[in-house]
Formats: C-alpha cells, structure tokens, sequence
C-alpha cells in the first residue's frame, strides 16, 4: 500500500467542539471526497493537515513523513486550494504569482501558463476584479504549477456555478492520469464526488462515520421507502437514519441483503445517492424528520 | 526572506506613492523643529508602511496562504522585522535626498535638516516601536492589535518629545548633569554604542517572542 496521506488517532479540543481519533488514509493515484455537513470539522481536520493548527494528539503522515517534522519538505509537495481568496486583492494574477514562484523549487512557468491560457485568466487583472470562479481557478493554477503530488482542496466548489464546477472536476479528472498524485476533495456539495471521487471519508461532529472506497459505498448501503405499517421498531433499529411523512417512510440501511430478508418486496429498495448517505448518516436521532 | 520582503514593498505600491506625499508634507511642516522632526518624519512613514503591509495581511487573512507555503515561521518573522527597515531607509532616503536638493540648489525654502544624529535616533526610535508592535501584531494579526499600536504611537511621538523637553529643563538636575558629563567625555561613537547595545537587545528578545507567538499561533 502506497499512502500518500495516513491520519491516525488525530484529536484537536476546543471548548465547544473536538475533533475526535479520527483515522483514514489515501492511496496514491486516487481523489478522495472529504464530505459533512457544515460545522462537522472538514476545514479543522484539513487545518490540521496543513499543520495551520496544533493537533492534541495523534499522527499524520504525509508521503510517509510527519506533517510537523517535515513540515516544509511536506508543504512543497501539496498544492492547496482554500475556499475563500487569501492572495493579495490589489495584486494582478502575475504579480501575485511572481510572489508565490520563488518559494516552490519545482515550479513550472510552463505549465502556469497553460493553466493561465486554459482558464483564460486575465494576467494583468487585480485579484479584486476576478470572479469567485476566476479567483479559485487562480488558485488552482498555483496549486497546479509546482509539480505537487497532493492536491488538498476545501470546499474549492462552494458557490460556484455548475459550468465552473464541472470544469474543476474535468481538471482534476485529467490530473488522475499521472497516477503519482493524489486529490483531497472537501465538499458539502456531493453531487461534484458522484462523477470523479474513489474514496469518500464522511465527517460528522467531529468524528469519522466512514472511509471506503465509493463503490463499497453505493453497493453496501441502500435506500429503503416503504409504508409506514412495516416500520416496526425490530426493523427501525437496523436504519441509520429514517424520514417519515404521511405517506410512509424513507430509510438509509447499511445492509441490503437483510433488509431484503426481513422485508422482501414489500418495500422499495433503491440505490443511495452520496448526499442520501450522508443526510441520513449525519442527522441526529433527535432530528428525526417528520414531513408532513 | 528577499521575497518576502519584496511582497510587502509590491503590495503597498500605492501606499509608497502616498507616503512620499507626506515626507514632502513632514519636511515642510517639522522644519522648525530640527532633528527630532526627522525622526518623526522617518517613524511616521516606517509606521505608516509597515503597519500598512500587515492591514493588507490580515484584510484578507493571507496569512492562512503564507503559512500553506513552504516557507519557515521564522522566515517570515525575520523578514517582517527586515522590511521595517527598509521602509526607514526609505524614509531617510528620500528625508535626506530633499535635503541634499535644497542645500546644493541653494533654494529659499525650509527643510528638515539631516544631520547622522537625526538619523541615528530615527533608527533607535523605529527599532523600539517595531520592537513593541510586531509581537502584538504576530501574536494577534494587524486588525486585534491596530488599537494598542495606535496608542503606541502616539505615546512614542508626545512621550518622547515631552522627555526631551524635560530633559532640557532640568539640565540643573544630578542625573541629567551626570548623563551631560558622561555624554561630553564620550566620543559619538561611543555614545552611539552606549544607545545601540540596548536598542539591539530589546529588539533581539522582541523577534524571540514575536516568533514564539507566531510559532504558536493557530491560522
């Protein structure tokens, strides 16, 4: 096993929040999602990743080093892609760039360039002028342009339009063909993973609820809708998340087969979406939601 | 550490077309008031520009986007204490530039003389606010900590013209006469390492803390 990034018995306390002995890993060559509903601690744990906070305890290796220890030997080799600008806004896109160059010895201006031809980003425009889309494909061209092996991205699609997402994940596609670089993909948006995603690590408060690849994922856990008469509490306990309303039920279940066992065809069973997973993985049982 | 100081100069290019106004202003404005205007003139703009590249910083929280790089913390705290002087030289650059300027061209206006004592306590005066403000700054960013060294500031320009103000009417006094005979038998270069030995200390513990904030800080 080749890991690019392994995160083992990683805690972080705040006052109000933890991070708690979260561990998952990611293979090289492969793109992991990173998803949880806001506030579930992506951005702390990709945080913690970067070493832009101070862990409590426990390990994360990137390309086999400590990610503190080896922290600018690490950082030379991860491209990273922020949710909001943090560039200079009254810097042109070359200005800006020719601040950044210097610090990556593997820096390609070739390669920069193509980017900055492929995304038609205009050089000698302010950061302040660009688009939110123009800016993140800034900020992807950076990230791209020193040969890095892990590209570590928060929340990149937040607020994007569908046209400027879908060019992201084409991009990233393309990147998969060198089989040596790995993507972290955090998003709340997981109709953007459903296309390019291998792996998908789900965050809820702080924890993980599950690592696996996406299609262990989609063929283990399925979506069950049903009248309400068969919803008895036997068959209750074994959902992870159940929504009722007065028609009947819809449920998330982690076992096709017994549901299948226990309720043959009297209910629909059908194959879950990554946002179903993660809604019914992550409401809590007090939430339990009845629309009516 | 060149780039870095290279960025805080790129980034404020407006700012330095500004503060070129506000020599000429200072210049004009402090000439009665003989050297000590220097120093006000030199501090005000090392204050202006150096406090002007961490507002830019914090406005967009970059600092999240330096410390991603592969750059060492101390790097970056080094360097930000090295472009504090350089914006000073800037500011005595240009001080002394006017100077020169007026004096060659014989021209009938007033300036601010630039004697190598004026310029001598600039440095002294820029090294003991630096060293005050930029761990507050490291330890808190720009925004947090503009309040304190607004104060600061204006505590270093009113406190320090108020001393020398003091001092010159006490001259009677044992201390000052003390500090008169030992200033009178000491050479300049002497008094000048009498003044500097310390100004290096304080400003040598200011980067240590500034450093160990900044090594501590969460992003």
């Amino acid at each position: 096993m080749n890991k690019i990034l392994e995160i083992t018995n990683l805690c972080k306390n705040y006052k109000d929040f933890s991070i708690k002995n979260v561990n998952f890993s990611l293979e090289r060559g492969y793109i992991m999602g990173f998803i949880g509903p806001n506030g579930a601690g992506k951005s702390t744990i990709i945080k913690l990743i970067m070493n832009l906070i101070k862990r409590d305890s426990g390990n994360i290796n990137i390309f086999g080093l400590d990610n503190k220890k080896n922290e600018i030997a690490v950082k030379e080799r991860i491209g990273f892609v922020y949710d909001e600008n943090h560039f200079y806004e009254d810097l042109t896109v070359q200005e800006m760039k020719n601040i950044i160059r210097p610090f990556y010895s593997q820096w390609d201006e070739n390669l920069f360039k193509r980017y900055v031809k492929d995304f038609g980003l205009p050089s000698k425009k302010q950061i302040k002028h660009l688009s939110k889309g123009m800016k993140m494909k800034f900020s992807l061209a950076i990230a791209l342009s020193h040969n890095a092996e892990l590209l570590l991205m928060d929340e990149p699609t937040s607020g994007l339009d569908p046209l400027i997402r879908s060019e992201l994940l084409d991009v990233l596609q393309s990147l998969m063909q060198d089989e040596n670089k790995s993507v972290f993909f955090s998003t709340h948006i997981t109709s953007d993973l459903d296309k390019i995603a291998d792996y998908i690590t789900l965050v809820n408060n702080g924890e993980v609820i599950l690592s696996k690849t996406k299609e262990e994922l989609l063929e283990e856990y399925c979506v069950v809708k049903g009248s309400k008469d068969k919803l008895d509490s036997n068959i209750a306990n074994r959902f992870i998340g159940i929504k009722e309303n007065q028609y009947g039920f819809e449920a998330l279940s982690q076992n096709k087969d017994e549901i299948l066992q226990y309720l043959g065809d009297s209910v629909i069973i059908e194959k879950p979406t990554l946002e179903d997973i993660m809604v019914f993985s992550t409401r809590r049982s007090d939430q339990h939601v009845s629309s009516y | 550490m060149y780039h870095l100081i290279k960025k805080d100069v790129i980034m404020q290019k407006r700012a330095i077309g500004l503060s070129l106004l506000f020599i000429f202003f200072f210049t004009f404005t402090l000439s009665e008031i003989g050297p000590s205007g220097l120093v006000v003139n030199i501090l005000a703009v090392t204050y202006m520009l150096a406090l002007g590249a961490s507002a830019v910083e914090d406005k967009n929280n970059s600092d999240l986007m330096l410390v991603s790089l592969p750059i060492k913390k101390d790097t970056i705290v080094s360097s930000k204490y090295i472009s504090v002087y350089i914006f000073a030289l800037y500011a005595a650059f240009v001080n002394y530039l006017i100077y020169l300027i007026v004096n060659q061209l014989n021209l009938p206006i007033k300036v601010l003389p630039f004697t190598s004592g004026g310029f001598f306590f600039s440095i002294v005066a820029v090294s003991l606010f630096c060293s005050i403000t930029l761990p507050l700054i490291f330890k808190y960013g720009f925004l947090k900590s503009r309040v304190i060294s607004i104060i600061l500031f204006f505590v270093f320009i009113a406190g320090g013209s108020t001393l020398v103000d003091n001092l010159s009417k006490k001259e009677d006094s044992i201390l000052i006469q003390k500090i008169s005979t030992l200033f009178h038998s000491s050479s300049d270069a002497q008094i000048a390492l009498l003044l500097f030995i310390p100004v290096v200390i304080i400003l040598f513990v200011s980067y240590l803390i500034s450093l160990n904030f900044y090594k501590n800080r969460e992003f």
